[in-house]
């Protein structure tokens, strides 16, 4: 699966740089907003087939919050390391570690205050995305099922969804779409402040 | 934000309720899996033209590429470390850990 992904997304960046004309940029987004709506709705039918999820989800209650706060707390603590690491600002890493993979938005809020760390922020989070492509089959396999939303974080409510759908529980599957919703809404509020504190 | 959340979950409702009702064609029914990897595929394919024709990202990957590298891997590192370290502490379903919790 892993390779297969690596390989698609290999065209993928290949035809984008050599064969695609730029005038088709917008066609993309559009193509990407269908194939999404496409992919939420299989995945509602994948998860209506099954008559066990809501209870199986009610046995585990307020636990469920546990995951997107471990995500966040253990992304931050990451951006404080990075800081130690490039003797960067704190303030500015952390603003970085809280795009959780949203990488437009993180990146828009930054740029205007630092172009560099707006440019990290947007190719550290497009790299945490391709990294959680690759790695969510992996870890669901050697970790654990819960652990396939931390790598992608926002990503684990759109475009990593499909991917964790495959490699792990239905019960999972609405876990990781509360999960990246609780996320993606984080990142709005965590990077203006971090920002703001520069 | 608040339209993309309730678009998301529209679609995955509608499709639940029409397949927990039993509305889905039983063909459909037995290729979802396939219907789902065929979307996956396409999504990962448009979202690498995108990175290819972003001149942005390209250029600016030699850069600065390797910091914002760093900042990926010890991000998602750490995110995978504290939700494993909880779900250790809480969580015991084993459909929902993977049953990798002994």
């Amino acid at each position: 699966m892993t390779r297969k992904i690596l390989l698609v997304l290999a065209v993928g960046v290949l035809s984008g740089l050599f064969l695609i004309p730029e005038s088709l940029y917008g066609a993309t987004g559009i193509l990407l907003d269908i194939g999404l709506c496409m992919l939420l709705f299989s995945v509602g039918v994948d998860i209506g087939s099954n008559k066990d999820i809501f209870k199986n989800l009610k046995n585990v209650g307020f636990k469920l919050l546990i995951v997107p706060a471990a995500t966040v707390l253990g992304s931050l603590f990451g951006g404080i390391l990075c800081s130690i690491l490039f003797k960067m600002n704190l303030f500015g890493s952390l603003a970085v570690a809280s795009g959780f993979t949203w990488y437009t938005l993180s990146a828009i809020i930054i740029t205007p205050v630092s172009v560099e760390l707006g440019t990290i922020a947007f190719l550290s989070n497009v790299f945490r995305e391709i990294i959680a492509f690759i790695s969510i089959p992996f870890i669901a396999k050697h970790i654990g099922y819960l652990e396939t939303i931390a790598v992608g974080g926002a990503i684990s409510m759109d475009t990593g969804l499909p991917i964790i759908t495959r490699n792990t529980s239905q019960e999972v599957v609405i876990i990781s779409f509360i999960s990246g919703i609780i996320i993606s809404l984080m990142v709005p509020i965590l990077v203006p402040i971090f920002v703001g504190l520069l | 934000m608040a339209y993309r959340i309730f678009l998301y979950f529209g679609l995955m409702a509608v499709g639940w309720l029409l397949s927990s009702r039993g509305l889905i064609h039983k063909k459909l029914m037995n290729r979802i899996s396939l219907v789902q990897t065929f979307f996956l595929f396409g999504l990962i394919f448009v979202m690498g033209i995108r990175v290819g024709m972003d001149e942005q990202v390209i250029s600016s990957i030699g850069e600065i590429g390797f910091k914002a590298f760093i900042f990926a891997v010890a991000t998602c590192s750490f995110s995978v470390l504290f939700v494993y370290l909880a779900r250790k502490k809480f969580i015991r379903d084993v459909n929902i850990t993977g049953g990798r919790n002994d």
